[in-house]
């Protein structure tokens, strides 16, 4: 029971972590922000530069996707270079990728029914009576 | 969330595909027919579900059970957790579509308003199966979060197309 109970308090932390991520993606200027730095990393005048807002404006977009953790500052000297922080995201791509594998087993496993030699399988002509399940 | 964002939410999906090489007919039937269906499904330990029951038609519901292993957080596993997975077919159409709710009794989560399409095309020898699978990221939020996820996973997307 008490594994029960750890497993819930850890599925809450993560959900909660997932929240904040996704507030701070909730805008198209943070989130363009983002694409730009999964080619490589830039300094804060290289993000601001294809947007039509102030400096201060992709500063203070920086700092929302810094406290989701999407993203760390690194200062050198003067220049702040910026680069993606992927944990949070890879917590939710986990979900995709869990069912992704699911289904490609699960159609392995189909065309594998499929591919025996043997005719282990319905023929789909005739009407089977149903099995009842255990 | 701080700034507004007009954005219509991208209802971004989950979609694999697979050839199998046998006639369309009897690849719909092999999901719809739990006396076939039970033979080839998947389950975590290999042994087959211990409860299949189809009512394929609109509205009908199916039922499968399979005891597994229940790792859904990186934190816990129970190898004896009885998985249910159960929803109803919201479009049935022999032998080429098939659409169903989703539901399956993750630990720790809330019932998700998920929905599975898989369709059956002609192909060279055989049958394209391909399986859609939408809901997965939003069933799992409280109200008015499911924008974020939708978005979250267009970004997700476009980071897999680098």
């Amino acid at each position: 029971m008490a594994g029960s109970v750890y497993i819930f308090n850890q599925v809450v932390k993560y959900i909660s972590q997932l929240d904040a991520t996704f507030a701070a993606l909730a805008d198209p200027t943070r989130r363009a922000i983002l694409a730009r730095l999964t080619q490589r990393d830039a300094t804060v005048t290289e993000l601001a530069e294809p947007f039509s807002v102030s400096l201060p404006a992709i500063s203070k977009h920086l700092r929302v996707l810094e406290r989701a953790g999407l993203l760390k500052q690194d200062r050198e000297g003067r220049i702040r270079r910026c680069r993606l922080e992927a944990a949070p995201m890879k917590a939710a791509a986990e979900w995709i990728e869990r069912y992704r594998r699911f289904w490609t087993q699960q159609l392995d496993a189909l065309a594998e029914y499929f591919e025996q030699p043997d005719e282990t399988q319905t023929d789909a002509s005739k009407p089977l009576t149903q099995e009842e399940p255990s | 969330m701080t700034t507004s964002d007009a954005n219509t939410p991208v209802e971004l999906s989950l979609r694999v595909s697979r050839f199998i090489r046998a006639p369309r007919e009897r690849v719909f039937e092999a999901w719809t027919r739990p006396e076939i269906r039970r033979k080839w499904w998947l389950t975590n330990r290999g042994e087959g579900p211990t409860t299949c029951e189809i009512d394929a038609r609109v509205g009908g519901k199916y039922l499968l059970k399979q005891i597994g292993s229940g790792a859904e957080t990186p934190h816990g596993v129970d190898d004896d957790y009885e998985w249910i997975i159960e929803g109803e077919f919201t479009e049935f159409e022999p032998p080429q579509r098939l659409v169903f709710t989703w539901k399956v009794n993750h630990p720790g989560e809330p019932a998700g308003d998920e929905r599975v399409t898989i369709e059956f095309d002609e192909a060279d020898g055989g049958t394209e199966v391909t399986i859609t699978h939408e809901g997965i990221l939003s069933s799992r939020l409280r109200d008015g979060t499911e924008k974020g996820w939708t978005k979250l996973l267009e970004l997700q997307a476009e980071l897999m197309e680098q």
